[in-house]
C-alpha cells in the first residue's frame, strides 16, 4: 500500500471502505477514490496492454485525457480507471491481454512486430494471395481492438436517458475560469449549465492547493442558479447544440452563448520507453497525491520543460517521495526551479529523459544533455520506480474549434493557440492561453460577464464588476517551452511513443512523411494518430513537432489536424436514442395483432399485411366479402369559393365540374408531366372537397398542395385529415347486403352508384361512403372518425358473419388490384412515369381551357411515342418472378422490369405487371423475364384479368 | 352534405364508444374504463391516493384525446373577430387573438377552451367533450357573420393528447422533446407547435405545472410509449380522470 496521510482538501472519505475486484481479485479500496487510484494504492501498476504491440500501460495523466488505463467495468471495456469512480462489488478487467495480463502471449509483436509492423502493414504484408484476405482479415480483426464487448445482445443493454436542456449560457469547463464565467453570467440572471469532466468542479485549483477556494465557488455557483453537470464530457459542438454525456445520461444542451473553459492538456515526453507504468505527467502525480492520498512513488526522476515540472518536484518531495534529479529542459534556471536547490534537489538546466529502464515498470531513467535537437546518449543513469515529466501544455482548443474557432501556432509558447472565435462564442482560462490563477479567473468572469451582455442582461457600469487584475502576472506555467520538445526524433533504438491510442511511434511517424504522407491530414489516415481515444490530446503536438523536424516544414505550416466529434468516448449506444420507433398505427391496429395479422411497415404505418392466408382472403373477397383497413390513405379538405378552381390547376382532369355526391379519380402529375400520386376527389358540397391521396403519398401531396395554394392566393382551405378518420374497405359480392344492414341508406345500385358519396349513420357513427373499388369487385370506402375505428370494424364483420366475410390485408389487396392492372404510384411507377405510358391517357384532359400543373409538359408529351410501356403479363410456366427482374427485348438486351407479380389462385396463374418496350405493348406479345440467371416466358395482357369491363365493379 | 363525418358525437347510437388510440396500451398497464361524454376514458390506474402523489410530487401523465379539438381557418383579422365574438359569448371577457400570435393561447373561462394559434390564420380549439356542444354552437354563430371565407373543423381524432402533470412536468417533456419549455420562457398559456418525440405536434402550457401535448392521432400509442418510458426514469406514471379531476379542482 502506498497511502498516504489525509491530505488537504483530498476526495476520500477514509471512513468508507469499498470492495472491488480486478480481474477477481479483491482490491480495497476508500470511498471517493477512482479505480485506478485504488488499484495504485494496492500496487498495481499494469492496468491492461496497448492496442497494437500489447504494452504494459498504466496510469499516467490521472485526468482522463490518456488512453493508458482503459479497463472493463462489469464487462463494458474501454472505462478509464483513472476517472470512474470505485462502486462496491464492480468487477474491473484488464484490456487486450491473453491469457492474462501479466503473461500476454501477443506481446511477442512487441519483440518481433516491430519492423514488420509498420503503420498499414495489414494492407502492405496481407494482400497475397487475394483469396487468403478474409482469412487475414479475421485474424487482424480478432487480434485488434480494445476489449470485448458481451457476447449476449442482453449483456450489452443498458439504458440512456437523454434530456434536451435550453440554457441561456452553457459554460463547458468547471475550472476556476469556467466557474468564475458561469458565476458572472448567472449572478447577471442568465441561465447557465455548466458541464464539468471531473466529479466535482474546480480543476487544477482542487490538486493544486486551492481546493477551498474551489468549493467556495462551486457554492456560489449553485446559489447564484447555475446548474452543474458533473463527471460530463461535452462531447461536441454542432451549429449551437451540445451533447454532453453524463453517466447513462446524454444532455442536448443548445445554449444562445457558448463559455469554453477547457482548460490545457498538459503533453508528455519522447523518449525511449515514455510508456513504461511509473512514467506519469506531474498533473498525473500530482492528482494521486492530492486527491486520493496516493504515494506515487518512493524515488522519482522528473523531466520538464517547464515550471510544472518543478512545482511537481515540491509537491512529491512534501508527500515523502525522494527527488532524484529533475531535468529542465529550459537552459536559464527559473526562480522556482533554483529555490529546489534549496531542497536538496538536482536541477539540470539542458537535460532532458533520454529513455526509461525497466520491464515490467519503471525501473531506472536515463537522463541526457539535450544539444541542437538531439539527446546526447552519454548520459546519467538513475534508479528509480516513477519518471514524472511535463511537456508543457497544448490548449484544449478542440470543441471550439468545432463552434468556429481557428488557431495559429504560438513559436513563444510552442503550441496551437486560439486566434479567432466567432461571434457567441467565449474562450476562457487556459484554453484562451491564461496560466496564472487570477488572470484565469479574470478572464473567466470577463466570458461570463459578456455573455450575459450579449443576452441584454446588466448595464454599462457591470462591466466593472469584474475588475481586471493590476498588473499582469507573468504566466510561469505557460512559459516559452522548446518547440521541438523531443528527446527521441525516431532514430534510436527501443520505442519512442507519440500515439499511446494505437501505438504509433515517431518512428512511425517519419516512415509516413518518408512514403508520402507528409501532410497532418494525410498522416494522420496513415498512421492513425489521433484518432484513437485520446483524440490528439496526447498526440497531436508531438506529432506535428515530427513532421515539423521530418519535412522541415514550421509547426504554423504544418497545422492541425481538423476537430471531430465526439471529442470524449462515448458508447454508440448513447448516441442511438431510445428504441421506440414513431410508428403510425391505424385506430384497428390493436384489433388486427388480436386477429394473428402479419403487421409489417408499409411507409410510416403498421400495417396488417395479412392474417394468415392472403391468397384464401383474396380469394374470399371475390366470393363473398371481405373487409380491410384502409386507414392509412392520405385524407385531406378542400374548402372554399375557389376550391374547384384550385384543384383544376392541380389535376390534369376536370374537378371543378364535379357535381356534390359524386366521386373522381385523379392522377397528380408534376410539372414535367410525371405521374406524383393519384387518388379520388369527392365533392362534398358547392364548396368542399374531399381529397384521398395515397398512403406514401399522403405528406408530399400536403405539402405540394399547400405549396401552391401558398403561390396562387385563392381563396381556400386546406386540412389534412388523414389520422382524423378511420377508412375501411368494404369489397366483395355481398357488400351491400352487409352494408344495407348496417346503415339506413338506400343501397340499391340505382340510389348508390358506382362512383357515388354519400353521409350516413353505419353502425351509428356518422360517415362519409364512397362507391369505388381498388379491388375489382362491388365495394364500398366508409370513413369516419377515428375514435370509432375498433366498433365500427366489429359491427361490419359481426353483420357480415352470415354472408361469410372476413378481414383481408394489404397482400391479398395487392394479388386482387393486379388482377385489375390498377398501379400503385411508387410501385409501378418511378419518377420518369408518364400517365400516357402507365396506360392513362384518358386521366389527363388536355383540352382542358385552364392552366394546370404539368400542362405543357403533358401536351409535349402526348406528342412523343413513348418508348415503353406499363402492362400486364402472365407467366406462362407459372414461375413467380422477382419484382424488379429485368424485361428483355428481342435482341436479349434490358428494356424494361417487372414491377409487381404475384401469384393469383382466383386465376390460377402468376400475373405481373412490367414496363415493356412499346413494341411489345399489345396483347399476346411475348416478353422474355431474366430473373437472377433464369429466363422466364411471358405474354402481354393489356386488359385487367379480372372482370376486364367493370361489371362487378359497378353492379 | 357537410363535413359531419369528420366530428365525434356526444352520443353516438347504439353501443359505439369513442376511444383513445392510446386505450390499449392504458388497459395494458391497469387502467379501469369508463364511460365520459360518450368515450371510454381511463378512470383510473391505482389507489387514487397513489395517483395523487404522483402528480403533486412527481409527475403523471393522462390521456387526453378525448378532448374535442375544432379547427378553425379564416383570414387573421376575421379570426380574430371570431375568438372575441365566441369567447364574449361563453365567457367573462372578450378576449382578443392578438396576443395568440406570439405563441399565447387565449383562454375561454365558460366553457373552459384554449383557442390555440397554429397560424395566423389558423386555429386550435381545445375544450371537454361535455362542452363542445356550447362551443361549437357558438363558433357557428359567429361564423355567420363574419365576413370571407371561415372553415370550422372538428379534428378531435386528428390529434391525440396527453397531460403531463407534476413537478418534474417539464423535466419529463424534455426527455422526448426539444422544445424550450422554461418556465420563465412558456409561462402558462404558452403555445408551441414544433417536432414532439420527433414527430410533429404542439405542447399547450395548461398551468405551471401542467402540459398538454398534441401529436397525430395514428401516433397516440407511440406517445403513449415514449412518454411511459421517460416518465419511468422519474418516478412517473399514467393517472386516470378521478386524479385528474382532483388535481383540476385543485387548481
Amino acid at each position: 500500500m502506498s497511502r498516504l496521510a489525509p491530505q488537504p482538501g483530498e476526495r476520500l472519505d477514509r471512513t468508507e471502505a469499498i470492495a472491488f475486484t480486478f480481474d477477481g481479485k479483491p482490491v480495497a479500496a476508500l470511498d471517493g477514490d477512482t479505480i485506478g487510484s485504488a488499484l495504485y494504492a494496492a500496487g498495481q501498476r499494469t492496468f491492461s496492454r496497448s492496442f497494437k504491440y500489447h504494452r504494459r500501460r498504466g496510469l499516467m495523466c490521472c485526468a482522463g485525457h490518456c488512453p493508458n488505463c482503459l479497463v472493463a467495468v462489469d464487462g463494458a471495456p474501454g472505462v478509464r480507471a483513472c476517472t470512474e469512480p470505485v462502486r462496491e462489488g464492480m468487477r474491473v478487467e484488464h484490456l487486450n491481454a491473453k491469457p492474462g495480463l501479466e503473461l500476454d502471449a501477443m506481446a511477442v509483436t512487441d519483440v518481433l512486430g516491430g519492423p514488420f509492423t509498420p503503420p498499414g502493414f495489414y494492407y502492405k504484408t496481407f494482400i497475397r494471395p487475394r483469396r487468403m484476405w478474409p482469412v487475414y482479415e479475421w485474424v487482424l480483426r480478432h487480434a485488434a481492438g480494445l476489449g470485448r464487448l458481451p457476447e449476449r445482445q442482453a449483456e450489452r443493454t443498458w439504458r440512456t436517458e437523454y434530456r434536451r436542456r435550453h440554457a441561456d449560457v452553457l459554460v463547458v469547463g468547471g475550472g476556476h475560469a469556467g466557474l468564475s464565467a458561469a458565476i458572472a453570467a448567472a449572478e447577471f440572471g442568465a441561465d447557465v449549465v455548466l458541464a464539468d469532466d471531473g466529479p466535482e468542479p474546480g480543476g487544477r485549483l482542487l490538486w493544486e492547493g486551492g481546493h477551498a477556494t474551489a468549493r467556495a465557488l462551486a457554492q456560489r455557483a449553485l446559489a447564484a442558479g447555475v446548474e452543474l453537470i458533473g463527471s460530463a464530457s461535452a462531447l461536441g459542438h454542432f451549429d449551437g447544440l451540445v451533447p454532453v454525456w453524463q453517466g447513462n445520461t446524454l444532455h442536448q444542451v443548445r445554449a444562445k452563448h457558448h463559455v469554453y473553459a477547457t482548460g490545457a492538456i498538459e503533453q508528455p515526453l519522447l523518449f525511449t520507453g515514455n510508456d513504461l507504468p511509473g512514467v506519469m505527467l506531474s498533473g498525473g502525480a500530482r492528482r494521486l497525491v492530492a486527491l486520493y492520498g496516493v504515494k506515487p512513488g518512493t524515488r522519482a526522476v522528473i523531466a520538464s520543460t517547464s515550471d510544472r515540472g518543478v512545482q511537481a518536484a515540491t509537491a512529491l518531495i512534501d508527500a515523502g517521495v525522494e527527488v532524484l534529479a529533475v531535468a529542465d529542459l529550459r537552459t536559464a534556471p527559473s526562480p522556482l526551479a533554483a529555490r529546489l536547490k534549496e531542497r536538496d534537489v538536482e536541477v539540470l538546466h539542458g537535460w532532458t529523459v533520454v529513455a526509461s529502464r525497466g520491464r515490467q515498470a519503471v525501473r531506472g531513467a536515463l537522463l541526457g544533455r539535450l544539444d541542437a535537437g538531439t539527446a546526447d546518449s552519454v548520459g546519467r543513469q538513475f534508479e528509480c520506480d516513477l519518471i514524472v515529466v511535463s511537456g508543457g501544455v497544448a490548449p484544449a482548443t478542440a470543441l471550439i474549434e468545432q463552434a468556429g474557432a481557428r488557431t495559429e501556432y504560438d513559436p513563444e509558447r510552442g503550441h496551437f493557440r486560439l486566434r479567432m472565435l466567432p461571434p457567441g462564442l467565449w474562450a476562457a482560462g487556459e484554453v484562451a492561453g491564461e496560466g496564472d490563477e487570477q488572470l484565469v479567473a479574470y478572464s473567466g468572469a470577463r466570458a461570463g460577464l459578456e455573455a450575459a451582455h450579449a443576452l441584454g442582461l446588466g448595464d454599462d457600469g457591470s462591466t466593472g464588476h469584474t475588475a481586471q487584475p493590476a498588473a499582469p502576472i507573468v504566466d510561469e506555467a505557460l512559459a516559452p517551452v522548446l518547440a521541438t520538445g523531443a528527446s527521441n526524433d525516431g532514430k534510436g533504438k527501443g520505442k519512442a511513443f507519440t500515439c499511446f491510442c494505437e501505438d504509433v511511434t515517431a518512428k512511425d511517424i517519419n516512415r509516413g512523411v518518408r512514403e508520402g504522407y507528409d501532410s497532418i491530414e494525410l498522416c494522420k489516415r496513415f498512421t492513425t494518430v489521433t484518432m484513437g481515444p485520446c483524440q490528439g490530446r496526447m498526440c497531436q503536438l508531438s506529432s506535428i513537432r515530427l513532421m515539423s523536424a521530418a519535412t522541415g516544414q514550421g509547426l504554423g505550416q504544418i497545422g492541425t489536424t481538423t476537430a471531430r466529434p465526439p471529442w470524449s468516448t462515448v458508447p454508440l449506444g448513447a448516441l442511438a436514442g431510445r428504441p421506440i420507433e414513431p410508428a403510425k398505427r391505424s385506430s384497428i391496429h390493436g384489433l388486427h395483432r388480436d386477429l394473428g395479422a402479419t403487421i409489417k411497415w408499409a411507409g410510416d404505418w403498421r400495417r396488417a399485411y395479412d392474417y394468415g392466408d392472403p391468397q384464401g382472403e383474396a380469394l374470399n373477397v371475390h366470393e363473398a366479402a371481405g373487409l380491410i383497413d384502409v386507414s392509412t390513405l392520405g385524407k385531406l379538405v378542400v374548402r372554399g369559393p375557389q376550391a374547384g378552381e384550385f384543384l383544376d390547376l392541380l389535376y390534369p382532369n376536370r374537378l371543378s365540374s364535379l357535381k356534390p355526391g359524386r366521386v373522381r379519380y385523379g392522377v397528380l402529375s408534376t410539372d414535367a408531366g410525371r405521374i406524383m400520386d393519384d387518388g379520388t376527389v369527392s365533392r362534398i358540397d358547392e364548396q368542399t372537397f374531399y381529397v384521398t391521396t395515397t398512403s406514401s403519398g399522403a405528406g408530399a401531396v400536403e405539402q405540394w398542395f399547400s405549396w401552391w395554394l401558398a403561390d396562387w392566393k385563392l381563396d381556400v382551405h386546406l386540412s389534412d385529415v388523414t389520422q382524423t378518420l378511420c377508412a375501411l374497405n368494404l369489397a366483395g359480392p355481398r357488400a351491400r347486403e352487409i352494408l344495407s344492414r348496417l346503415t339506413d341508406l338506400d343501397c340499391s345500385p340505382e340510389a348508390f352508384s358506382y362512383l357515388d358519396c354519400r353521409q350516413d349513420q353505419v353502425a351509428g357513427v356518422h360517415s362519409l361512403l364512397m362507391r369505388i373499388g381498388f379491388v375489382g369487385e362491388l365495394g364500398y370506402e366508409i370513413h369516419f372518425p377515428a375514435a370509432y375505428g375498433e366498433d365500427v370494424w366489429n359491427a361490419i364483420l359481426t353483420a357480415g358473419e352470415p354472408e361469410g366475410i372476413r378481414p383481408f390485408g394489404l397482400e391479398p389487396q395487392r394479388i386482387l388490384r393486379l388482377q385489375k392492372q390498377h398501379l400503385i404510384v411508387g410501385q409501378d411507377t418511378d419518377s420518369e412515369s408518364t400517365p400516357f405510358a402507365a396506360g392513362m391517357p384518358w386521366a389527363v384532359k388536355l383540352d382542358k381551357e385552364e392552366q394546370f400543373i404539368g400542362k405543357r409538359a403533358l401536351a409535349h408529351l402526348a406528342e412523343l411515342p413513348a418508348e415503353t410501356a406499363l402492362v400486364g403479363f402472365a407467366v406462362a410456366n407459372g414461375q413467380l418472378p422477382t419484382e424488379g427482374a429485368v424485361v428483355l427485348d428481342q435482341r436479349g438486351r434490358a428494356a424494361g422490369q417487372v414491377t409487381s407479380a404475384r401469384r393469383s389462385r382466383q386465376l390460377e396463374r402468376v400475373i405481373g405487371m412490367a414496363w415493356v418496350p412499346s413494341a411489345l405493348a399489345s396483347d399476346g406479345q411475348a416478353i422474355t423475364i431474366a430473373d437472377n440467371g433464369v429466363r422466364l416466358s411471358a405474354s402481354v395482357v393489356t386488359e385487367p384479368f379480372h372482370d376486364p369491363a367493370g361489371e362487378l365493379l359497378r353492379s | 352534405m357537410s363535413l359531419g363525418f369528420l366530428g365525434v358525437d356526444a352520443a353516438p347510437a347504439g353501443e359505439m364508444r369513442a376511444r383513445s388510440p392510446m386505450e390499449r396500451l392504458a388497459v395494458k398497464d391497469g387502467a379501469r374504463m369508463s364511460l365520459r361524454d360518450g368515450w371510454n376514458v381511463p378512470e383510473a390506474f391505482s389507489e387514487p391516493t397513489i395517483e395523487r402523489r404522483r402528480i403533486t410530487q412527481k409527475v403523471g401523465f393522462a390521456d387526453r384525446s378525448s378532448l374535442t379539438k375544432l379547427e378553425l381557418q379564416a383570414e387573421p383579422a376575421v379570426l380574430a373577430r371570431i375568438v372575441a365574438q365566441a369567447t364574449d359569448q361563453g365567457s367573462s371577457g372578450g378576449l382578443a387573438l392578438e396576443p395568440t400570435l406570439a405563441g399565447r393561447a387565449v383562454i375561454g373561462r365558460t366553457p373552459a377552451t384554449w383557442w390555440c394559434p397554429v397560424t395566423p390564420a389558423r386555429v386550435l380549439v381545445l375544450c371537454e367533450p361535455g362542452s363542445a356542444q356550447a362551443v361549437r354552437a357558438a363558433l357557428v354563430r359567429a361564423q355567420g357573420t363574419a365576413p370571407g371565407t371561415v372553415t370550422l373543423l372538428d379534428v378531435t381524432c386528428g390529434l391525440a393528447a396527453l397531460s403531463l402533470i407534476g413537478p418534474n412536468a417539464r423535466e419529463l417533456l424534455a426527455r422526448f422533446c426539444a422544445i424550450d419549455v422554461r418556465p420563465l420562457l412558456t409561462p402558462p398559456a404558452a403555445f408551441r407547435p414544433g417536432s414532439v418525440a420527433r414527430t410533429p405536434g404542439y405542447v399547450l402550457v395548461e398551468a405551471q405545472d401542467r402540459l398538454l401535448v398534441l401529436v397525430g392521432w395514428a401516433l397516440g400509442e407511440y406517445l403513449w410509449r415514449v412518454v411511459a418510458d421517460a416518465a419511468a426514469d422519474l418516478g412517473g406514471g399514467p393517472v386516470g380522470a378521478q386524479a385528474l379531476a382532483l388535481e383540476t379542482a385543485d387548481a
